[in-house]
């Protein structure tokens, strides 16, 4: 019951987010969706990825987006607003994927698959949570795909830092 | 505890998806398009916790979905990055807006 | 015998060059008056005359160097053709004795009717005008006379028509004039259709219109059973003719058509009375010298080309010409009308003789007509234009100048025009020692002796034409008495003073017009003409143009021959035809005083012509009426009909298709503009939008292309999905 709830929250903020043409009001209801994804990952038995959702989410990427938002706009005693290009292509190519993807995954019949007759539901078994699952996990079977993370998140910092580092002449 | 239909996860997974990528598709500020972005990446993110809960030994979509967290992350702060630099540039952030000097 | 060689060019001699100078000169003075007559001193009329008397001069010289001597002829190649049946066409001058004769006729008459207009025309607005006329009139018929070749001959014979018709209208604001010149011109059509004919059909037969090449050709032919048979070769090619008589009559006849076109032969003498509309001494002209002598000049140019049938239809024509002229005169009162219609008689006299053989006598019979009648014409012209100062002075207005029943008594107020007149008069009637006299005898000794070879079979018939002829002389002397008694006799019957019209006390008219008169009237006198006044053998006119100078054979010749053989043995009858012509005209002179002695000055000025046969006469036996009523309505009619018809029938026939056409251009203009346009109007428009999408489609923005993958991709979804 509480998934629907968090379900409809996401929905409807998302969709404010596409509609509303006040960036500020779009980054804060990008916030109520993001949150509302973390509710659903508890829900879905994915603590650590609830929390991770929550901090770098919530936490790092909406910040950057907020101070994105003021950096980029001239605007000081009005709000942020921001126009729709596109609507009618946008709107058509949009409707057409929500409903072939609908389609699709009515018509899959998901439940029948093999994997997820076999497997039994009961993620966490008897640990309170996966936080160890996942830590043995990166530091084993995942320890490669982590280390390139890590570099990619420096080269990435280290590119941002460069890209917006305001080039004077020296 | 009653469980949550998987179709139903797929279907809200869907939904945001078009949803970020109608914002893609329709929205003139370069910021706003990030948040597009971002939200097609939850909404991948979704769909490989909603999997990754028939797989409680290994755990591989939730795994997956940390790196593209964090891949996410790398990516907008890079982003922001170049609108900062764009807008630096050409005084404005509207994608409509930015064309190259030859021909304004 | 080759054409060509005869009609090889002849080189020019100086009696050709002034020949040609005689030509041209008139044409000169034409074109100067017209065009700077106007700015001239004296309005030019001086140039006129003196150039008129320059030619008379090189005329009179021309013809010491010609008559009788020698015979001058140039000839040049006019234009060639490129053909091998067609010979060259030559145009030249010939000269000889018939030439220079007309030639010195023509350029004299002319001179002094040019020096009499000067009086006449005083003061007329058209003054320059007319004397321009005048030397256009006398250029074309000095070319009749010169030319060598019949198209030539032609060519001036329409120039004579058409300088006449601008003549005879020169007061174009009279409408009668307007109507005389256009009826003469219309009616000397007529008989020019014929003359072209003729020409036709000889050029036909014989390749060439050059005279003496033809009268060469007539001369190297024969009669055989009836055919005329002759050959000839034409650049190598060898012609061989045998014409049938019928046809040789029937192209004479076509030239003669021309000459009753243009010398007012029966039946289309009707233009010649109407001719007076024109200036008086323009009559002169016409009447003496230039125009009707065309006519009878062309039949002596011709003469070798008329066959035995044709010279006897010449010769009826020509004696019912004469009667009906006389007959006409007879009821006149018009002045100037009794003399056109003594013209017309004294023409059909030519042409009769012309017809009976008496070629000489008929030429000489011009000659002598051509000073008296010019002589009468000039003096009707002192006449009327003394009546019009006399009515000018009184601010009469409503009486008829011309009318001779409002004359008389002129003797004692006009003296030297009354003895001119009477002068002229006596020759024209013929009376001994005139100069009328010699030449109507001549004429009818020979139209006698025609009649006697003629009738050697026994037809008596044929005297009807000398008959006729005797009978012609009692009438002409009969009107022209009644002619004279109207005008000089009697007491004067206009309501004003008969002085009135005399110029002054002491002169009765201008002498440069009664010089000119004078001198015609004298020359009227037969001692000018002959040796001998009464007997027209001596005469150095005749034995100037006789057809021996010729030395050429005839179509006629036969009968030519065989009158002349009869002539030569008539003695007896020669005297008395001389006698009785005197005789006959005496009694006409007589009838007339017998008849108008008795009446008196009311009964004359108010005499109509009473009888069923006086009008008759008056109104020209109705051959005007007769005219109109067979020729001019029908053909006015048919005129109106085809008018009427095209109007109504074609036209409307043609309103009513085009209409349907317009109908038809409507529905394929729809047809047009909605299927073919439209067709092609889709195709346009269907591109435009396909290059609108497509512009749409590449608009630059990343967000579009993005939409537009995305889009293909689902389209790439579906496929899969669906099929």
């Amino acid at each position: 019951m509480l998934f629907y709830i968090f379900a409809l929250l996401a929905i409807v903020s998302g969709a404010y987010m596409v509609l509303t043409r006040n960036l500020l009001y779009a980054g804060f209801s990008l916030l109520i969706t993001l949150l509302s994804i973390a509710g659903i990952y508890v829900l879905l038995f994915a603590d650590f990825i609830a929390v991770t959702q929550l901090m770098v989410y919530v936490g790092g990427v909406l910040v950057l987006i907020l101070f994105g938002i003021m950096l980029s706009s001239r605007v000081h005693d009005k709000s942020v607003m921001s126009e729709n290009v596109n609507t009618v292509w946008g709107t058509l190519v949009a409707g057409l994927i929500v409903v072939g993807l609908s389609y699709s995954i009515l018509k899959a019949n998901i439940n029948s698959l093999p994997w997820l007759q076999t497997t039994e539901i009961d993620v966490l078994g008897n640990q309170k949570s996966t936080v160890q699952t996942i830590g043995i996990k990166l530091m084993t079977d995942f320890v490669l795909p982590f280390e390139i993370a890590s570099l990619l998140l420096l080269i990435a910092l280290m590119g941002a830092a460069y890209i917006a580092t305001d080039k004077q002449k020296v | 505890m009653q469980q949550i239909p998987l179709e139903h996860i797929l279907l809200l997974s869907a939904v945001l998806f078009s949803l970020g990528i109608l914002a893609v598709i329709t929205k003139r500020h370069a910021v706003v398009v990030l948040m597009g972005i971002e939200l097609i990446f939850n909404a991948a993110n979704l769909n490989l916790v909603a999997f990754s809960r028939h797989d409680p030994q290994l755990l591989q979509g939730q795994m997956f979905s940390l790196f593209v967290i964090v891949v996410a992350a790398a990516e907008a702060a890079v982003a922001l990055a170049i609108v900062l630099r764009v807008y630096q540039h050409f005084k404005t952030a509207n994608l409509s807006e930015i064309v190259s000097e030859e021909n304004k | 015998m080759e054409l060509t060689e005869l009609l090889k060019p002849l080189a020019g001699t100086p009696q050709t060059a002034t020949a040609l100078v005689v030509l041209l000169l008139p044409l000169l003075a034409f074109f100067v008056l017209f065009c700077f007559g106007k700015r001239l001193p004296r309005r030019g009329d001086w140039l006129a005359i003196g150039i008129s008397a320059i030619t008379f001069a090189l005329s009179v010289y021309l013809f010491t160097q010609t008559w009788n001597t020698a015979t001058y002829h140039t000839r040049t190649v006019w234009f060639s053709l490129p053909s091998t049946i067609v010979s060259d066409f030559t145009a030249g001058i010939l000269l000889d004795n018939l030439t220079v004769l007309m030639l010195v006729l023509v350029t004299f008459i002319s001179t002094l009717v040019q020096s009499f207009s000067v009086g006449y025309m005083h003061g007329d607005s058209g003054y320059h005008r007319y004397f321009a006329y005048l030397g256009l009139f006398t250029c074309s018929m000095l070319g009749i006379v010169l030319v060598d070749n019949l198209l030539l001959l032609f060519v001036f014979w329409e120039l004579v028509g058409f300088s006449s018709y601008l003549l005879i209208g020169f007061w174009f604001h009279k409408p009668a004039a307007v109507a005389a010149n256009k009826k003469a011109f219309l009616v000397n059509r007529v008989g020019d259709i014929g003359l072209l004919l003729g020409l036709f059909s000889f050029y036909t037969y014989f390749r060439t219109f050059d005279l003496e090449a033809l009268r060469a050709l007539i001369n190297a032919g024969n009669w055989i059973n009836s055919n005329f048979i002759l050959s000839y070769t034409l650049n190598g090619e060898l012609w061989q003719l045998e014409l049938s008589t019928v046809l040789l009559t029937l192209a004479g006849l076509g030239l003669f058509m021309g000459c009753v076109g243009k010398s007012a032969q029966f039946p289309l003498q009707i233009w010649l009375p109407d001719a007076m509309q024109g200036p008086t001494p323009v009559s002169s002209l016409i009447h003496a010298a230039t125009m009707v002598a065309a006519g009878v000049y062309l039949l002596a140019r011709c003469y070798a080309f008329f066959t035995p049938d044709a010279l006897t239809a010449i010769a009826i024509v020509g004696a019912i010409t004469a009667l009906v002229g006389a007959l006409a005169a007879l009821n006149q009162y018009d002045i100037k009308a009794v003399l056109a219609f003594s013209t017309i008689s004294q023409l059909g006299y030519m042409v009769m003789g012309m017809g009976t053989g008496a070629y000489d006598a008929s030429l000489f019979h011009l000659t002598t007509h051509a000073f008296f009648k010019a002589a009468l014409f000039l003096n009707a012209g002192i006449i009327i234009h003394a009546m019009h100062r006399g009515l000018h002075h009184a601010h009469l207005e409503n009486i008829d100048p011309q009318d001779i029943r409002n004359m008389g008594g002129l003797r004692k107020t006009m003296p030297v025009t009354f003895y001119s007149y009477l002068l002229a008069t006596a020759a024209l009637a013929g009376i001994p020692l005139t100069s009328g006299f010699l030449s109507k005898d001549a004429i009818l000794s020979v139209a006698w002796a025609w009649a006697q070879t003629m009738s050697s079979n026994g037809n008596l018939f044929y005297f009807i034409v000398p008959v006729t002829g005797f009978l012609v002389v009692v009438l002409t002397a009969y009107y022209m008495a009644r002619h004279m008694w109207f005008i000089f006799f009697g007491s004067f019957r206009a309501p004003f003073d008969v002085q009135q019209i005399r110029l002054s006390t002491k002169q009765e008219t201008e002498t440069v017009m009664l010089l000119p008169v004078d001198i015609l009237a004298i020359l009227s006198l037969g001692i000018f003409f002959s040796i001998n006044p009464l007997s027209f053998s001596g005469s150095w006119v005749i034995a100037g143009i006789g057809l021996e100078n010729l030395s050429l054979k005839l179509l006629a010749e036969d009968l030519v021959q065989s009158i002349r053989l009869q002539d030569d043995a008539n003695h007896l009858p020669h005297i008395l035809i001389g006698v009785g012509s005197a005789l006959l005209a005496t009694i006409g002179i007589a009838i007339a005083l017998i008849k108008y002695n008795r009446k008196t000055s009311e009964q004359l000025v108010n005499e109509q012509p009473d009888s069923t046969f006086a009008r008759l006469s008056y109104n020209h036996f109705y051959l005007d009426t007769f005219f109109q009523t067979t020729f001019v309505k029908p053909a006015l009619w048919t005129a109106t009909t085809l008018y009427r018809v095209d109007k109504r029938i074609i036209d409307y026939t043609l309103n009513y298709g085009s209409k349907w056409l317009v109908v038809l251009s409507k529905v394929v203009s729809w047809f047009d503009r909605l299927v073919v346009d439209g067709l092609v109007w889709l195709v346009g428009a269907l591109s435009k939008v396909f290059g609108i999408l497509g512009r749409n489609l590449q608009n630059g923005k990343v967000q579009s292309y993005y939409a537009y993958s995305l889009f293909g991709f689902i389209l790439i979804i579906l496929y899969i999905v669906l099929f």
